[in-house]
């Protein structure tokens, strides 16, 4: 079979992949509409093409303004700084998309016809590597083609461009690869089970590997925020230690980066003989890189060839030898079954991440600045809020395909809102923690104001709530018939256009939740400098709020 | 109208109640029409069997009946109460199986059973003892604690039919529950069944395309086509409608074919099919 024909062919499976993922995360009868079975598979494609045309859209502008600072100033600082921003934002955004897409791939099920067929085993993998890369190939034809193009016009030398040609195909390649890996991780935790001590220990292990990557992906830009300042001191030859060009030399985008800068700008190696060095072993790594990513596309290409020809993980079974089950009341027990769940989904697993993304996002907004007054403190809070509010929604989705079966319990959907709220909220009690913590080593900070993050309890959980009800509703008037109480539930699915104006509107409404009480304690203490007021408006508007969505969740 | 809350205790073993009752049902699926006016009674102590041709719309009553999907017009009432205006009373009150086994796959049969228990508020003990003996019955010890994704189809089955009975509820609604069962645990579901049956005030439905299965198990059979019942009752009623040839007695699923008319096709496809396999091949 030749290339034009596998490609043409292995739209079926991916046509397959995108329905099997949405079918996952949203179950076979809610959430796609009425209308016959045929335009709901069409609904789901387009709305997957509405969904791929976005994140394109988005990491094409994301890899254009990266450069914004080089276009201006034209130093090398900036040269650097734009390259590798450029190459993290599309790596970025590559491997987030694929978890949206690729959980149904590690299953086989895409796979499981097509291996039926009378194809050999190198056509056979061939087309799984061409469906998955459909997934992504509007984005990383983008990503390219936008580097390329800028590069070349920015700096009119062919030379760079080639480099930067070549980085950006090597960045994709490692894209691929490391949103494959991470599918086939999940899988294997999902297929893991078991409460023993090693296997619970591994699963924590798993989750805050998760949590940190996650993090650290989150902090791509800060740190070059950080970093920026740095590099452009090294650059000038004013910088003293000779450690910090010489480390980020060696790691991928800020390689791809120097070398490229130093190619355009000749007089960069002779600024200082730190710098010469790292921008020899910039090339050196660049190198390294190609080479890498040459094995990591054969890695890609081992692993789909792998899931295509079914062969599934080892499972080790025990033997059980009591039945003994732990009872709950409902509400527990939808938070423990939600939390299992959460832990092992890629989509969800964030949530377990966000304590430690939260702590370090204050800490580090919070180390900067010199006086903890009570803006610093309204300003650390609101991004707890932001980041707790962003993650609720992402609960949606521990219904997975169990969630025609969610359905068919006797459960009404103030009950998923409320169990759903308790994990965002108990996401959100590190701020009032890390922030109180940090207040306590300030000798000059007045330590009441960490009433301001432990208020805001009260509002992050109505908001989340608020944000749920979105979601999850149970209709009872419609065109004034009497109609079904029953819960309508649905996951929710970033590669659907409805899904995404849905989440924009949920977001508006909660974000306004969790800032209300914030604005009405910033301008209290601003307009009458009296703390006790300020803190104890807040504290009355946030138990209106909550109050206010309690009722709308009893009478719903 | 709320009912005295004597009525409504009484309701799930007064005799005369039916357990189910669908009056002039419809569903559209957009253009598709699923359901066309199908109506059918259940009383305490039956077993119901649902027979009929692939789409011919069991799932879908199925469906209405368990309170997950909404006819498009026409009455239900489940144990006096309309799934449509009840929907957490009617659920907790049926025990169900799907036709897919689409569970929480990463969660184990004993994390998804906790979960199932307890938001069924059942009691402690009673639950702790159903399940252990169900589970030793079907034979799930070595399955317990492996997530469902790695389950095979049939115990997979197994785990929804357990999660079905654990509440005793009083009416389980089960869509084809012998997909995928073993000879022995169709044997201890079939026995499930009957005792089911045998408690005051209780019955079940269900489909399947086993017509073994019915003929033995049901006391009463609706057949249902394009949409409505076109035949109702017990064995022996469905076959005194149906004369075979030299005075035997039909097979279920002779009076099957003949009432949804594919008597006829049947034969006309076998002709055709032996044609197609003796043509010489090119
Ligand atoms: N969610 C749906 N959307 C659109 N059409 C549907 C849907 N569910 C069922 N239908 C249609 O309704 C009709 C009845 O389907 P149903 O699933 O009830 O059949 P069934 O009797 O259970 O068949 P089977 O024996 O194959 O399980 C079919 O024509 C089917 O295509
Ligand atoms: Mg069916």
């Amino acid at each position: 079979m030749n290339l034009r024909e596998a490609w043409r062919l292995s739209r079926t499976p991916y046509i397959e992949l995108v329905f099997r993922s949405a079918v996952m995360t949203r179950g076979t009868m809610g959430g796609f509409g009425f209308g016959s079975p045929a335009r709901r598979v069409k609904s789901i494609t387009r709305g997957a093409l509405v969904g791929k045309v976005i994140i394109t859209a988005f990491i094409a502008l994301g890899a254009v303004f990266a450069f914004y600072q080089f276009a201006i100033n034209r130093t090398a600082a900036g040269l650097v700084t734009g390259v590798t921003l450029s190459l993290a934002i599309s790596l970025g955004y590559t491997v987030l998309y694929s978890l949206q897409v690729l959980p149904s791939f590690s299953g086989a099920g895409p796979y499981a016809l097509l291996s039926t067929l009378p194809l050999n085993r190198r056509d056979l993998s061939l087309m799984a590597l061409l469906s998955v890369l459909r997934t992504f190939d509007s984005m990383i034809v983008a990503a390219i083609v936008v580097q390329v193009v800028v590069v070349a016009y920015l700096t009119a030398s062919p030379l760079a461009t080639a480099v930067m040609a070549l980085a950006s195909v090597a960045n994709s390649t490692f894209g691929v690869t490391v949103s494959l890996v991470l599918a086939g991780l999940f899988q294997r935790n999902i297929t893991s089970g078991g409460r023993g001590k090693r296997a619970t220990l591994a699963r924590f292990l798993f989750l805050i590997s998760w949590g940190l990557a996650a993090a650290s992906f989150g902090f791509v830009f800060s740190l070059i925020q950080y970093v920026f300042p740095a590099l452009a001191s090294a650059i000038s030859g004013s910088l003293s230690t000779t450690s910090i060009p010489i480390f980020f030399s060696v790691l991928h985008p800020f390689s791809a980066g120097l070398a490229l800068a130093s190619i355009v700008f000749p007089t960069l190696a002779s600024v200082s003989p730190a710098l010469g060095l790292a921008t020899t072993l910039s090339f050196v790594a660049m190198g390294g890189y190609l080479l890498l990513a040459y094995f990591a596309g054969r890695k890609a290409l081992s692993i789909t060839e792998r899931v295509s020809q079914q062969q599934a993980a080892t499972i080790v079974r025990q033997r059980a030898t009591e039945f003994l089950l732990r009872l709950r009341r409902p509400i527990p027990a939808y938070v423990i079954k939600d939390a299992r769940i959460a832990s092992k989904n890629p989509q969800t697993a964030f949530v377990f991440a966000l304590p430690v993304f939260e702590t370090v996002i204050i800490v580090f907004s919070l180390g900067q600045t010199a006086v903890l007054g009570s803006t610093a403190i309204v300003g650390a809070t609101s991004l707890g809020c932001f980041f707790t509010l962003i993650s609720a929604s992402v609960l949606l989705n521990t219904e997975g395909s169990g969630l025609d079966y969610t359905f068919s319990l006797p459960l009404n959907a103030r009950l998923i809102i409320l169990a759903k709220s308790v994990i965002s909220t108990a996401a959100y009690l590190p701020v009032p923690v890390v922030i109180g913590v940090l207040l306590a080593f300030d000798q000059s900070s007045e330590l009441w104001l960490v009433f301001v993050p432990i208020i805001q309890i009260l509002a992050v959980s109505a908001a989340s709530s608020a944000e749920l009800a979105f979601f999850i509703r149970s209709y009872r008037k419609k065109g004034g018939r009497q109609t079904s109480r029953g819960v309508q539930t649905r996951g929710l699915n970033l590669l659907s256009a409805g899904d995404l104006a849905r989440l924009l509107g949920a977001l508006i409404v909660a974000g306004g939740l969790a800032l209300g009480p914030l604005g009405v304690f910033a301008v209290t203490s601003f307009v009458t400098q009296s703390g006790s007021l300020a803190v104890g408006l807040q504290a009355l508007v946030a138990l209106a709020e909550l109050a206010a969505v309690q009722l709308y969740l009893r009478r719903m | 109208m709320v009912g005295s809350p004597l009525t409504e205790m009484k309701s799930d073993v007064d005799a005369k109640v039916p357990v189910v009752e669908a009056k002039d049902v419809h569903k559209n699926f957009g253009t598709v029409q699923a359901l066309a006016g199908l109506s059918l009674k259940v009383m305490p102590g039956e077993i119901y069997g649902l027979l009929g041709p692939n789409g011919a719309g069991k799932s879908t009553m199925i469906k209405i009946i368990t309170g997950l999907s909404e006819q498009t017009s026409g009455e239900v009432r489940v144990l006096g109460l309309d799934p449509r205006e009840s929907p957490v009373e009617v659920k907790s009150k049926i025990g169900y199986v799907p036709e897919t086994t689409m569970l929480y796959e990463s969660l184990s049969p004993r994390d998804f059973f906790e979960f199932v228990v307890s938001v069924r508020k059942l009691d402690k003990k009673t639950a702790n003892d159903r399940v252990s003996k169900l589970s030793t019955a079907f034979g799930l010890e070595e399955y317990y604690d492996s997530p469902i994704a790695t389950l095979s189809m049939g115990t997979k089955q197994k785990v929804t039919i357990i999660a079905s009975l654990i509440h005793e509820p009083p009416l389980l609604v089960l869509d084809e529950p012998m997909n995928g069962l073993d000879a022995k645990s169709s044997r201890i579901f079939k026995d499930v069944i009957s005792l089911q049956s045998q408690q005051p005030g209780r019955a079940v439905v269900f489909s399947t395309h086993i017509m073994e299965v019915a003929e033995h198990l049901c006391t009463r059979i609706g057949i249902i086509y394009k949409g409505s019942i076109i035949a109702e009752g017990s064995m022996d009623e469905l076959r005194a409608g149906v004369t075979m040839s030299g005075g035997r007695q039909a097979t279920l699923e002779e009076v099957f074919l003949h009432l949804t008319h594919e008597e006829e096709e049947v034969a006309e496809t076998a002709r055709a099919l032996r044609e197609a396999f003796s043509a010489p091949t090119v």
